[in-house]
């Protein structure tokens, strides 16, 4: 091999050399990168779990307490409708009993204490049209 | 609507300061409005904040401590929590003191209202504890319930239910003093037309399970021995009584217009946000809401 042959084939060796260390050190840095891209995506995916995971458990919660909430009203309508039927056989059962038809409404409940009894209504067979007025 | 024709019978009876009247087209018996007459009674008994053995007394003396209460009770104070929540605290059944303070301390059938000095006020943002488990209620020490109109509205619904169970009766309508409910058929019914006596009344329809209410604050008002004016409803964010408004609503029940015509006295520019037929004066003007003028018969 004639020295010139010789320089050519050491600068071309140079090159070649040169670009792969600056191809090395370039992926080295694109995947510091990328790992630390990965890193913030990871951590940004685990709190998103959390906070979807917290976010189920209220929802849930809520779900339950408006279950219990349907089901309370469902049982208290049933009650309702129970006394006010109870109430229309007593009345059916007897006029006079119209007084104790009310005490479904679960009159024990009233103050001891109150007023003994309940005004008892007039006929009206002329009243003034209904009306907002004294409200 | 197919037919509005007015009730021409009823029958009348005094209870919660005012009078009631269950009108109908003939067919309520005197027994089934005797029941009626005795539902409203005991309602009265418990939630009347004149008569020191109701059961709202009973919460307000022993306000800062659990008090048991009886089932309706608890039914009508978590409709109390649930309005204020929903309210955002503007309808806040708490201002017991206030209300006293500013001079309505007893019933306006046996004393005039008035105070010899006018409170400074300030927020009342407190709420009710309830436990339905154990069938009490707590209040927080400091602080007074007033149930007010919630109470009067909350029985007509209930007179109401009673009354649609105990007769067959197509036309049924229970006024409680000016709280109104259309159990069966519709109705034309009058409302305030302003906020002073002179303007005239109008009149409206009332279909068939809904409920109408008008508050304002030209009833029961009064003057302070030191001037200032006052009347029976209190701004919660102020503990003061609110400028001159009047407010009607329909909706589809009694408590729910009342609640909703206090909640527009106290912010009449909420009105643009209320989808159900409503109407709001002020000394600015009126306005309306909701489709009002199409329910409107002037």
């Amino acid at each position: 091999m004639t020295s010139a042959a010789i320089r050519v084939y050491t600068a071309i060796v140079a090159l070649v050399c040169t670009a792969a260390i600056t191809f090395a050190l370039s992926a080295h840095d694109r995947s510091q990168r990328w790992s630390e891209q990965a890193a913030y995506w990871e951590s940004m995916a685990a709190r998103t779990a959390h906070h979807d995971r917290l976010t189920d458990r209220r929802m849930r919660r809520l779900a339950v307490r408006y279950n219990r909430l349907v089901a309370g009203t469902r049982r208290s309508q049933a009650r309702l409708l129970h006394a006010l039927k109870a109430a229309e056989r007593q009345q059916l059962a007897s006029a006079s009993s119209a007084a104790a038809a009310a005490t479904v409404y679960r009159s024990s409940y009233v103050s001891a204490g109150g007023s003994a009894s309940a005004p008892v209504p007039a006929p009206t067979p002329a009243p003034p049209p209904p009306t907002t007025k004294a409200s | 609507m197919a037919t509005l024709t007015r009730p021409l019978e009823a029958w009348t009876w005094p209870a919660m300061g005012t009078t009631w009247r269950l009108y109908h087209g003939g067919g309520v018996s005197a027994e089934a409005a005797e029941a009626v007459t005795a539902l409203v009674h005991a309602d009265e008994q418990r939630w009347s904040r004149f008569l020191p053995h109701s059961e709202l007394c009973a919460l307000n003396s022993g306000a800062g401590s659990h008090v048991p209460v009886s089932p309706e009770t608890i039914d009508v104070l978590r409709a109390c929590a649930a309005w204020t929540r929903a309210t955002d605290g503007l309808f806040q059944p708490l201002v017991g003191i206030a209300v006293q303070a500013w001079g309505y301390g007893r019933s306006m059938l046996e004393a005039e209202a008035g105070a010899a000095a006018s409170p400074a006020g300030g927020p009342i943002d407190a709420r009710i504890e309830i436990d339905p488990d154990r069938g009490t209620a707590r209040i927080p020490d400091g602080r007074a319930l007033d149930l007010g109109g919630i109470a009067k509205s909350w029985t007509v619904l209930r007179a109401g239910r009673l009354a649609a169970v105990l007769t067959d009766e197509p036309r049924l309508l229970v006024d409680g003093g000016g709280d109104l409910y259309a159990v069966r058929g519709d109705h034309l019914v009058d409302v305030a037309g302003g906020l002073w006596a002179e303007e005239p009344d109008l009149r409206i329809e009332l279909h068939a399970d809904e409920g109408v209410a008008t508050s304002s604050t030209a009833k029961r008002r009064w003057r302070n021995a030191d001037g200032v004016e006052a009347h029976h409803l209190i701004d919660p964010e102020t503990g003061r009584p609110c400028p001159p408004a009047q407010a009607t609503v329909c909706a589809p029940d009694p408590v729910t217009a009342d609640v909703l015509a206090t909640v527009l006295c106290l912010r009449p520019g909420m009105i643009g946000e209320l989808a159900l037929p409503s109407r709001v004066v002020t000394e600015a003007g009126e306005r309306t809401g909701g489709g009002w003028e199409a329910r409107c018969r002037r």
